[in-house]
């Protein structure tokens, strides 16, 4: 079991809104390990697409996320292919 | 015979164009609010979802935008918070909800999105709505015939494959948003869609023309055979358009105007050489604060790099008193069009309009860009401008070259245009806002609508006058008002030398056709 805390810029230009939120959650369907994000006080399940939203991060701002769990590894990469790509 | 009654439409609420004739079916939806239903089990409920994923999977079908859509829908019908709520709401009742509850965790989930601060994603309340709406009961559209003309309140994504599937002539609503998926579907299917119409309940069933490439609804047309003319004739030339799309003239340009990141694709798509005008609005409003430097920096830069080599201007934050930004010293006014607005609110705000200068210039390394200053109307404005550039390259690690213009809206540029072609590199003429200080009428007031015409000789005689300046001076001068692209305008505009005509991403390729049906 691993469990990972990063804290990370968003530099996706669309932020985790709409479309960028359904890739992530899309995915991270496949990952065993627990995803969360932690933004602005709040914690949510990264595998929800409608909490990932409901926080409306916007690009230029820091996440911290927190996974736990066998394939933490490549949990990471996913999250950070998304959150961190500056062109999709 | 009944008499004919013509409602205008804005323009730019036409999400996507075309013509069509036909019945008005007026569309309501069932309510769900009340109690009395009987309660639905919970593992019902989750049968209804698998089966509401493979009707979903079967009418979206994998590919393209369709099946992007479809795709979003399955994942929120999957959604563990979502399923947390209704067990939630199970527990109180037994393991059984009622019609009522399942409404209410619709409710919230709305309610989360809203909070979200971006419209994007808050538009996704349709989706929610959607798929409630089907979940609960199961029920599509009847008694749709062929050609009929959709007239409703909300439009959702299922309704436009259902609309397409019986093959509708085209959809109004009164609600909507160019960017909701129900609108990039209207796009996509190629169905005729425009929002924001005033109420037509009283038209229900009468024979309506919808005229979505000018904007205009006409109930109980009078000269239908006309109407069948146009209708065919645009359908034919849709069938040309293709390799219009990928030309490129010496002397002209069609660029596109944009005002989100999402319309970059369909720009591409729709062959635009570039960007004449990226709205900047998008970005501003509807938050509590103003976009950061890097948030900026990265929508900019994105932008950029898509169209690269090609020019994209984009444009700095355009609001007025009109537009209520909490963030923003504006004055409450009589009169925000002759207020402060465009390059005056940003003088009024400096560090808004510093920031955005500072992303611009550290994104002009990744393209090839221009800033466009809007709603100007003295020198001293540009000169401020650009003694605020002038210091921001000094602080800025790096950046590539980029060019400054303005705006032409204001009538006094337009006579005392020599006092600004020195100061700057280029200029687009903003022949909507042009139209309206030249006429003093309001756009949208249709009390005066007769006296807005942007083709008259005064806003034509306008237009060419600072295109002779500006060309006299070996500058680009371009055009990005609904002027642009009014297709039997393109000659006119061709014959005064102008170097570009900006238009919505899809009008391009019909422009382009114009363009070189005039040049030949």
């Amino acid at each position: 079991m691993g469990r990972i805390v990063k804290r990370v810029t968003v530099t996706n230009p669309e932020g985790l809104h709409a479309r960028p939120a359904g890739k992530l959650v899309k995915l991270l369907s496949g990952v065993k390990s627990s995803v969360t994000i932690k933004y602005k006080g709040k914690e949510i399940n990264a595998k929800s697409v409608l909490s990932v939203m409901a926080l409306g991060i916007n690009p230029g701002e820091e996440i911290e996320i927190i996974i736990e769990g066998e394939d933490a590894e490549s949990a990471l990469k996913i999250v950070e292919g998304v959150v961190c790509a500056d062109r999709n | 015979m009944q008499t004919e009654i013509k409602i205008q439409v804005n323009a730019s609420n036409i999400v996507s164009e075309g013509y069509a004739y036909g019945a008005l079916k007026c569309i309501k939806r069932a309510d769900f609010s009340s109690d009395e239903k009987p309660l639905i089990d919970l593992e019902e409920l989750k049968k209804s979802a698998k089966d509401l994923e493979v009707r979903i999977k079967r009418e979206y079908g994998s590919s393209d935008v369709l099946g992007e859509i479809g795709e979003v829908h399955i994942m929120i019908l999957k959604d563990p918070l979502l399923w947390e709520e209704f067990e939630k709401k199970a527990q109180d009742k037994g393991g059984k909800l009622s019609a009522k509850d399942v409404m209410d965790v619709r409710d919230y989930i709305i309610s989360l999105l809203l909070s979200s601060g971006n419209p994007l994603i808050q538009e996704r309340q349709y989706d929610i709505k959607d798929l409630f709406n089907a979940l609960l009961s199961g029920a599509v559209h009847s008694k749709i015939n062929q050609g009929d003309v959709i007239y409703i309140d909300e439009l959702y994504p299922s309704d436009v494959v259902a609309f397409h599937d019986a093959g509708v002539g085209a959809i109004l609503s009164r609600k909507g948003s160019p960017t909701a998926h129900a609108s990039i579907l209207t796009q996509a299917l190629e169905i005729p869609y425009i929002y924001g119409v005033p109420p037509l309940d009283e038209y229900c069933d009468m024979k309506v023309f919808v005229d979505a490439v000018h904007g205009e609804i006409r109930i109980n047309p009078g000269d239908v055979k006309k109407i069948m003319t146009i209708i065919k004739e645009y359908e034919a030339e849709k069938q040309t358009l293709k390799k219009y799309s990928a030309m490129r003239f010496d002397n002209i340009k069609v660029m596109a105007n944009i005002g989100f990141l999402q319309e970059i694709d369909v720009a591409r798509k729709k062959g635009a050489d570039g960007i004449g005008l990226f709205r900047t609005e998008f970005l501003f409003l509807n938050r509590a604060q103003p976009p950061s430097e890097d948030e900026q920096f990265l929508v900019y830069k994105k932008v950029l790099e898509a169209f690269f080599p090609d020019k994209v201007i984009i444009r700095l934050l355009d609001v007025g008193g009109d537009k209520f930004v909490s963030y923003l010293r504006l004055p409450e006014e009589e009169n925000p069009f002759l207020g402060v607005r465009g390059i005056r609110a940003l003088m009024e705000n400096e560090e808004i309009l510093r920031t955005q200068l500072r992303a611009l210039i550290r994104a002009s390394e990744y393209g090839n860009l221009g800033i466009l200053i809007p709603m100007v109307s003295k020198p001293k404005e540009v000169a401020y401008v650009k003694k605020l550039i002038g210091k921001i390259t000094k602080t800025v690690e790096s950046y590539g070259d980029f060019t400054l213009g303005i705006m032409v809206e204001v009538p006094s540029v337009v006579f005392s245009i020599e006092k600004f072609v020195d100061q700057i590199d280029f200029a687009s003429i903003g022949t909507n806002d042009l139209t309206q200080y030249i006429f003093a009428a309001d756009r949208m007031n249709p009390d005066v609508s007769e006296y807005y015409n942007d083709e008259d000789d005064a806003v034509l005689t306008a237009v060419k006058l600072v295109a002779e300046k500006m060309l006299e001076a070996g500058k680009p001068i371009g055009i990005c008002g609904e002027l642009a692209g009014k297709r039997h305008m393109t000659k006119k505009l061709v014959s005064f030398g102008i170097s570009s005509l900006s238009v919505a991403p899809a009008k391009v390729p019909r422009i382009k056709k114009a363009v070189y049906e005039a040049i030949k």
